[in-house]
């Protein structure tokens, strides 16, 4: 085996740390846009009009079962095409990843409701509490403590899922670590820091989610 | 009548093809204390929740303080969604549950805070204010900031009777609210609803508990098969059941 080059890799830090902070940044954006946009799924879901339901149903089907390389795909160079939108490869990376978590994040939010007691709603609705309170005050804050291990999967997945927006040339940590390979033809040293980094990211964020599940253990 | 808080009349329930309440007739005045008894399964628990509309009766008649709520429920479907008349109802009538049901996200006096806040709009400081009388009252001052998974049965009941009591019904429900308890730390849970009793609290209790029913209701009805089989004051009661069913079931209890 050769010497691994270590000063090169230095040298390129801060590209790659800038690379590093678009993937945090795409994956961050989408967990946060999926989170709000599955809770409203989520909501449809579990609503009583069937034709919510229906529509709730549909998406999360289809999002779900999309390889999300195809839906970037598709979308960016199909979708732009046909109708003649204007869409940054980032945005549309964010767009395909939101749509892609939120279809995941609806179920994981239903398993953490159906995971309450039905007991708990019935307190609160023989205290005369209104659907919405019931909700926002009973329910939710339960589910979320529940699902929290499932949203934290959810949100480093999306941090590897971000490194198929390097197909749109996106300039994310992947897409910079291969051009870096190119440019000094050492693919050992920076694929491998690449997924080191991949790693250290997804072990940070098991951390913190460990951190916020202790803090909001009742 | 003056003086009647509630009317239940023809209650029939139904869940599936199990006939739970068979055409139940009930009238409780203001002040009085009624205790439920009889055996386990038979529609005792299914009566009071009809009281309050978390069940939906099939048929007949609930009139709390002169409205019928039935025609009320039935007219917004199922009992559990938004109905605001019903949720005014609720207001009024406070029930404690056998699994006591405390919100465990909750501390102790945020369990009893939620329902002043966000049903009567009372403000953070004065349901605070209001939850924390009513947890002394129940006897745990020093126990408002524990979560619920860290008290004992008998405090997380007390708390829960501190829950329906901050909202000042005027009817009280108790489901079997000792049935779950240990042993030792029932008499601490049955101690508050003799207080409430003698306070002047109209109350409804279903329980197990004879000798809360004998000593500290005005009236008990024993309850079989979906309907009250007899009913009377607790000496008549317990001494002279004219009924086989009820001789055969406090025979029962005592041996």
């Amino acid at each position: 085996m050769v010497e691994f080059q270590l000063d090169t890799v230095v040298a390129s830090g801060p590209r790659i740390m800038a690379a590093l902070g678009l993937t945090i940044y795409i994956s961050t954006v989408s967990m946060l846009f999926g989170l709000a946009v599955g809770l409203v799924v989520s909501l449809l879901r579990g609503s009583g009009f069937q034709p919510f339901r229906l529509l709730a149903v549909t998406y999360i089907s289809i999002f779900r079962g999309l390889p999300l390389i195809a839906f970037l795909i598709w979308l960016y160079f199909g979708v732009t095409v046909a109708f003649n939108i204007q869409l940054s490869p980032i945005t549309a990376g964010i767009v395909v990843l939101t749509i892609q978590s939120s279809a995941y994040l609806a179920e994981i939010y239903r398993s953490g409701m159906e995971a309450i007691p039905h007991t708990q709603r019935q307190a609160a609705v023989a205290l005369g509490l209104s659907p919405v309170r019931v909700f926002t005050d009973v329910q939710f804050p339960q589910a979320v403590r529940i699902a929290l291990p499932a949203i934290g999967n959810e949100y480093i997945g999306l941090v590897k899922g971000s490194a198929l927006v390097s197909v749109l040339g996106v300039a994310e940590l992947m897409r910079t670590s291969q051009q870096l390979v190119q440019f000094y033809q050492l693919p050992f040293e920076f694929f491998t820091t690449a997924a080191v980094l991949y790693v250290a990211v997804g072990v940070g964020l098991g951390r913190l989610f460990r951190i916020v599940e202790k803090r909001i253990r009742y | 009548m003056s003086g009647v808080v509630l009317e239940v009349n023809n209650l029939h329930k139904s869940f599936g093809s199990l006939h739970v309440l068979r055409g139940l007739n009930l009238t409780v005045r203001r002040g009085e204390t009624v205790a439920v008894i009889g055996p386990s399964g038979k529609g005792k628990s299914t009566l009071l929740r009809c009281i309050n509309l978390l069940e939906q009766p099939d048929e007949g008649q609930v009139i709390f303080e002169g409205t019928d709520y039935v025609p009320i429920a039935r007219r917004r479907g199922l009992p559990l969604r938004g109905n605001p008349q019903l949720r005014q109802l609720r207001t009024h009538i406070g029930i404690v549950f056998q699994q006591f049901n405390l919100f465990p996200h909750k501390t102790a006096v945020e369990n009893v805070m939620l329902a002043p806040m966000r049903v009567l709009g009372m403000s953070k400081n004065e349901a605070r204010e209001r939850s924390l009388e009513q947890l002394e009252h129940v006897g745990l001052k020093d126990k408002v900031d524990n979560h619920p998974q860290t008290l004992s049965g008998g405090q997380q009941q007390r708390v829960a009777i501190a829950r329906a009591l901050v909202m000042e019904p005027r009817l009280m429900l108790f489901d079997e609210i000792t049935a779950a308890l240990d042993p030792e730390l029932v008499g601490e849970v049955v101690e508050e609803m003799q207080r409430l009793a003698e306070g002047g609290m109209t109350m409804v209790v279903v329980t197990h508990h004879m000798s809360f029913a004998r000593h500290s209701s005005d009236r008990i009805l024993f309850v079989d098969d979906g309907d009250i089989v007899e009913e009377g004051e607790p000496d008549t009661l317990f001494n002279n059941p004219k009924e086989p069913r009820t001789q055969e079931f406090l025979a029962h209890l005592l041996s």
